[in-house]
């Protein structure tokens, strides 16, 4: 496993660009949608990987992402590079504030209150119900507009718009993990109490690391909600935060590839198990076990 | 040459109305989409297995347009993501010519929005009425619905709450798709009946107890309590209600209950409990001119012969994907071809065809074609469904 780590990084994004150029349409459509997740796994890679804290509001983050641009564009559809950078800056924000005060809770707490962020994203969208949609849903007519390149849809140019975030994400968690920002952010993972008395300002890093997580999440949510022509509250649920975590622990938190790779190769492949019929729930669950046992063993060696 | 022999003494063999009757050419691909796990699954599972039924009833008796009729069925995991993938699997993979299902309205929404802009027919067996609602929610001119709307059954709740006097009414109703809908048309046709809502309560479906909610309803006074969910959440309000000290109002569930879940799992709390059913529920009740009758008869004994029942007792919803199979039938043999745009207009003209859940008269701007006469309400009597008084 000498590969370096460049190398490893082009051939990823070259075989997802040839996956991109080849899949028929359709295809393509489940594609896109496992990219979505892989964004959001990455997301997360921000913080429990760099930072060490464990957050389940990923699915809220992407929520958020998507209703706020859906929405804007309806009144708005000309406007797609102001709501944009607006709708993720937003929420990155959002999430870097909300992570202040939660940065001292333990562990545990962590990640109930922000389960209690994606629990409280839902029931936001089901109250609003007059701007919402509430259960029912809300059509997303809109497409995203840029100028010069015009309107954006179909499949292959939301799949390079994700490959194209996704690579982005990598680049940033890369040159993060390696910055002074980075070493700061091991040293809470490492030791929080040690690296407070060495200066570090622990909330102000790692809300960093959980505000650029948040905007990456709602950057993914903005492209898929567009994409899928309708949102509803049952598409950025808690299991979307869950299966994000599931994926990153796989591929072991603080790595780059392993993650992203394990969420597109697994649900891949258990989108094809629907062939086994009622096996396939059991199925399932013993891939992912194995999937959990092998990142343990490797972790452990 | 001793082959050729072989087969025509077999075809010899074989009687003549079987062969008279074999659908031959080219099979009619439709598509079915069922949501056989995740939280829909119970509505999901016996939906496909009730249309694979129905496709070999339909191939039996010599498919349509003298071709058979062949289903391609794809789970759609509850998930609105994935029902939009299986769509376009079918749509662009499998060439089919229209589509069944899905099962729950988010999926519906998900899926409909792709197959207005293809232009493929579906008949969706979703409860939500959005999907056929136009307005904010897009055209329709290529989706239908088997199921009854939610404002038929509140039309049908309504009339019979007139019936019995009864003008002030609390309700109940759960914080998802099927819950809103059902308490927005609560609202909206109130006035038209005369009937008053003093009181109003949500709950989480998930939830396991809303003693609370039904005690603050009771507190107002309502001559009647309406309740609207579907699944377990149903059966436990109606526990809540009746551990209610004092005097009660009248209890009414609505269309997505009744079935053989809510007797076992509310037990005592069902008895006396009103609710709005389709005529399956019932089946003994009907006069012998309805013309329902014969159809529903047939049904439920194919579907115990099928073992169907064992697995999944019948209730209310269980003839939804035999209604859409059948519509799909009557709207190619009106349209004498299998072609997407014949089928789409055959279909927004049909009249008066007989399925399980009612009598559908479709037109351009109704594409469910079921009204209150196609649903009957239900009284609860000895752990039984029974025709209300």
């Amino acid at each position: 496993m000498t590969v370096p780590r460049n190398l490893s990084l082009g051939l990823f994004f070259a075989a997802l660009a040839a996956v991109g150029l080849v899949t028929p349409g359709f295809q393509l459509l489940a594609v896109n949608q496992h990219l979505f997740l892989a964004v959001n796994v990455l997301a997360l890679n921000f913080c429990l990987g760099l930072g060490g804290q464990i957050s389940l509001a990923q699915a809220a983050f992407a929520g958020l992402g998507a209703y706020g641009s859906v929405l804007l564009h309806d009144r708005f559809p000309e406007a797609t590079l102001v709501i944009v950078p607006a709708v993720v800056l937003g929420t990155g924000l959002l999430a870097a504030m909300l992570s202040r005060p939660m940065e001292r809770l333990g562990e545990g707490f962590l990640a109930m209150a922000t389960l209690c962020v994606s629990l409280v994203f839902t029931n936001l969208v089901l109250t609003l119900e007059t701007v919402t949609g509430g259960s029912a849903g809300h059509m997303a007519n809109a497409r995203l507009n840029l100028p010069l390149l015009g309107s954006l849809s179909g499949d292959r140019a939301t799949f390079f718009c994700f490959a194209g975030l996704l690579a982005l994400g990598s680049y940033i968690f890369l040159a993060l993990r390696d910055s002074r920002l980075g070493r700061a952010l091991a040293a809470c993972q490492g030791d929080a109490q040690a690296a407070s008395s060495l200066g570090v300002d622990r909330a102000a890093v790692r809300s960093l690391s959980f505000g650029l997580g948040g905007g990456l999440s709602a950057a993914a949510g903005v492209i898929h909600g567009h994409y899928t022509g309708f949102i509803s509250p049952e598409q950025y649920h808690l299991e979307l935060s869950l299966k994000a975590l599931l994926f990153l622990v796989i591929g072991g938190p603080g790595n780059l590839l392993r993650p992203i790779l394990a969420a597109l190769v697994l649900e891949t492949a258990m989108s094809w198990l629907s062939v086994l019929g009622d096996a396939r729930t059991l199925v399932n669950g013993l891939l992912l076990g194995a999937a959990l046992l092998v990142g343990y063993w490797r972790a452990s060696r | 040459m001793a082959r050729f022999l072989l087969l025509v003494a077999t075809l010899l063999l074989c009687p003549a109305a079987a062969l008279a009757a074999a659908p031959a050419g080219d099979p009619i691909v439709v598509g079915g989409l069922f949501a056989q796990s995740g939280p829909a699954a119970v509505v999901g599972t016996p939906s496909k297995l009730v249309a694979e039924m129905t496709v070999k009833q339909i191939n039996d008796m010599g498919g349509i347009l003298g071709r058979p009729v062949k289903l391609v069925a794809y789970d759609t995991e509850s998930s609105p993501d994935v029902a939009l993938r299986q769509a376009r699997q079918l749509v662009e993979g499998d060439k089919v010519l229209a589509i069944i299902g899905p099962t729950s309205t988010g999926e519906g929404l998900a899926v409909k929005k792709y197959t207005e802009e293809k232009h493929v027919p579906v008949i969706m067996t979703v409860g939500g009425d959005a999907v056929v609602a136009g307005g904010k929610f897009g055209p329709y001119d290529w989706t239908f619905k088997a199921p009854q709307r939610t404002a038929t059954a509140v039309a049908k709740i309504y009339d019979y709450l007139k019936g019995k006097n009864i003008s002030k009414i609390a309700v109940l109703s759960s914080k998802d798709a099927f819950g809103q809908d059902g308490l927005t048309e609560l609202k909206d046709n109130a006035a038209k009946y005369g009937i008053e809502i003093i009181a109003e309560e949500t709950f989480d479906p998930k939830g396991t107890d809303f003693s609370a909610q039904a005690f603050k309803l009771q507190a107002a006074k309502p001559q009647a309590a309406v309740v609207w969910t579907i699944g377990p959440a149903g059966s436990i309000a109606a526990k809540n209600f009746a551990a209610l000290p004092g005097e009660r109002p009248l209890l009414v569930q609505c269309h997505g209950q009744p079935g053989p879940t809510y007797l076992e799992l509310a037990g005592e709390a069902a008895g006396g409990t009103v609710m709005p059913g389709t005529k399956l529920m019932a089946p003994e009740s009907l006069p012998d001119e309805d013309p329902q009758k014969i159809v529903i008869e047939a049904f439920i004994k194919a579907y115990k012969d099928n073992g169907i029942q064992e697995k999944f007792p019948l209730n209310t919803h269980s003839g939804y994907a035999y209604d859409a199979l059948t519509l799909l039938r009557a709207g190619l043999e009106k349209a004498g071809k299998a072609e997407p745009e014949a089928l789409r207009a055959a279909l927004e003209k049909l009249e008066r065809v007989v399925g399980v859940s009612g009598v559908y008269t479709m037109s351009s701007q109704d594409h469910n074609g079921l009204g209150p006469d196609s649903m009957i309400m239900l009284i609860v009597d000895s752990n039984r469904y029974k025709l209300a008084p």
